[in-house]
């Protein structure tokens, strides 16, 4: 649909373009320092130290941040400067502009996730001098990658939610990206079942190959993760009502 | 019988204890009608009700015979509207901004950059296609909201204050597009706090102050109105505790001033009759001049907001 593919093209454009991707980019680089201290001090083997330290990190403190700071800025300026007046006065359904803003976040949200699961990466196979093959590495980081990518596609969904939902939506991201996401989620019992980010833990550890019941920096062990399936169905769920809640709190709200 | 173009029903907007439009009920048929109002009297909260972009908190509005909602795509697609608020999409360049606005129009790549192309042409805005939106002046910014609200050739056009910040030769060009829109069978609702502004593009006018209708018509009806009204004069004379207390005599007047040994301040409802008599004192000399308050649109307005406070 043109006005998808519009607002998608107009989104990428607004992130991609200036300083747009800065404060993301110096986010999502702060796992390679992290990795570099690491390396230095030499606690254990590269990958395993990846695994710990910087791939959580990139998960738990990374994603959320950089979902907001892709996303929010764009639907802060358009709703509070009345410019959704010039959107949602064009004979196209609320949901459209809305779907293209979600995929052009998250088209510019992909690399600089990327950055922050490879930087890491990167300082410790050089530490690592080639005691590790590449063919160790390589899964390992594809799995980082992967978990980030989905993490991405649900926290820019809920996001958009915010964002149009609230004025504040800094300071609500702030509660439901990390508190629900990476402190409820990390809580023992049954209340992180609510909470995204034990799914998307659960695929980290599936997906790079870590044994779910060591403890890995800010992510607790968890002897009985949820499968793989379960994991991809609730954060898929998550994305769409999201994504669903955003388009009735468009209908809803008023362009003043 | 076909619907107005544009239909009020009761029509009440409040923002909190805020009261944004109160009880609006009016129609518009094709043409070109001002809506006129100070700052804050509810014209963009008008505007916005028209478009679906805030809802009512009482009333209706139908659009070629259709209520309004953030639903409303079909009669969206026969509508142009140029906000109140500067345009905001400040890194696009005029081009990429308007092909965005007639891409979420359902035009795809080519054809809406075309449409964009020929909307700016309609601005005389083609050699600035390739200007970012914040390096343009305030009435360059003016007339790319006119151009995309043109985007679509619309039935409808709504302009929210379109002539703010433009220069004389702009302002007169876009005059003139509204004055064509209208004779050519459209509606233009055209927003202003500035009475020559309308009445240079219609004698049509809906009077709006502190949200409520104030008057609606045709500028001559809106001029009779006020002729019932108290008139102000003021007469460089002599003698004049002799003419105010003839005046007074004959019922002329309701109330006269006196300021210095010359000046005289009247005020009156029978303005005919009395300019009919102060010819006659003219006519031996006593009156040396008269100064009738400015009869200009703007005094007008002044006094039909004035009446209302």
């Amino acid at each position: 649909m043109s006005a998808v593919a519009a607002f998608r093209a107009f989104t990428l454009r607004r992130r991609l373009g200036g300083l747009g991707l800065a404060p993301s980019l110096a986010v999502a680089l702060i796992p390679t320092g992290v990795a570099a201290l690491i390396a230095w001090r030499g606690a254990g083997t590269p990958l395993d130290d990846y695994l710990r330290y910087a791939a959580p990190l990139c998960l738990s403190f990374v994603l959320p941040f950089v979902a907001m700071f892709t996303t929010l800025p764009i639907l802060g300026e358009l709703y509070d400067k009345g410019a959704m007046g010039y959107v949602y006065t064009r004979p196209a359904p609320r949901w459209a502009p809305l779907l293209g803003l979600f995929q052009g976040a998250l088209l510019a949200m992909l690399p600089v996730m990327l950055v922050s699961a490879l930087g890491p990466a990167l300082v410790m196979m050089t530490l690592d001098r080639g005691a590790t093959g590449f063919a160790e590495w390589l899964p390992a980081v594809a799995g980082v990658a992967a978990s980030l990518a989905v993490g991405a596609t649900v926290y820019t969904g809920i996001c958009v939610l915010l964002g149009v939902w609230s004025r504040r939506s800094i300071l609500w991201a702030l509660l439901v990206l990390v508190l629900w996401g990476s402190v409820v989620g990390n809580l023992p019992g049954s209340l992180r079942d609510t909470s995204p980010h034990r799914y998307l833990t659960a695929l980290l550890r599936q997906w790079g190959n870590i044994d779910p019941s060591v403890d890995l920096i800010v992510l607790p062990s968890d002897p009985e993760p949820p499968s793989v399936l379960l994991s991809l169905s609730m954060l898929t769920g998550i994305t769409a009502l999201s994504l669903f809640l955003a388009w009735r709190a468009a209908r809803r709200r008023d362009i003043l | 019988m076909s619907p107005p173009t544009l239909r009020c029903v009761g029509l009440s907007r409040w923002y909190g204890e805020v009261q944004g439009l109160s009880g609006l009920t009016v129609e518009v048929e094709s043409g070109v009608v001002g809506l006129l109002g100070p700052n804050g009297s509810g014209k963009s909260t008008l505007m916005k009700l028209l478009n679906g972009l805030i809802r009512p908190s009482r009333g209706f509005v139908e659009l070629f015979g259709h209520r309004i909602g953030p639903d409303s795509h079909a009669v969206f697609s026969r509508i142009g509207y140029a906000p109140g608020e500067d345009v905001h999409f400040e890194t696009e360049r005029a081009i990429d901004f308007l092909a965005l606005l007639a891409r979420l129009g359902g035009e795809r790549g080519a054809a809406a950059r075309a449409r964009a192309e020929a909307a700016l042409a309609r601005v005389d805005l083609s050699d600035k296609a390739q200007v970012r939106l914040q390096a343009m002046s305030k009435g360059m910014r003016q007339r790319v909201k006119v151009a995309q609200a043109l985007l679509f050739e619309p039935e409808l056009l709504l302009l929210d204050e379109p002539l703010n910040g433009m220069d004389p030769i702009s302002r007169r060009a876009t005059m003139r597009l509204v004055r064509e829109h209208g004779e050519g069978g459209g509606t233009v609702v055209f927003a202003s706090h500035v009475l020559h502004e309308v009445e240079a593009v219609t004698s049509r006018v809906i009077l709006l102050h502190h949200g409520r209708l104030l008057a609606e018509g045709r500028l001559g009806e809106i001029r009779e109105l006020v002729g019932r009204r108290p008139r102000r004069l003021q007469l460089r004379c002599e003698q004049p505790r002799r003419i105010a207390a003839t005046l007074l005599d004959e019922d002329l007047v309701l109330g006269t001033r006196f300021d210095g040994d010359d000046l005289l301040d009247l005020e009156t409802t029978t303005l005919a009759p009395l300019l009919e008599r102060l010819e006659d004192f003219g006519a031996d000399g006593q009156i040396h001049s008269l100064d009738l308050e400015d009869e200009g649109l703007e005094s007008i307005f002044d006094l039909l907001v004035g009446g209302e406070e």
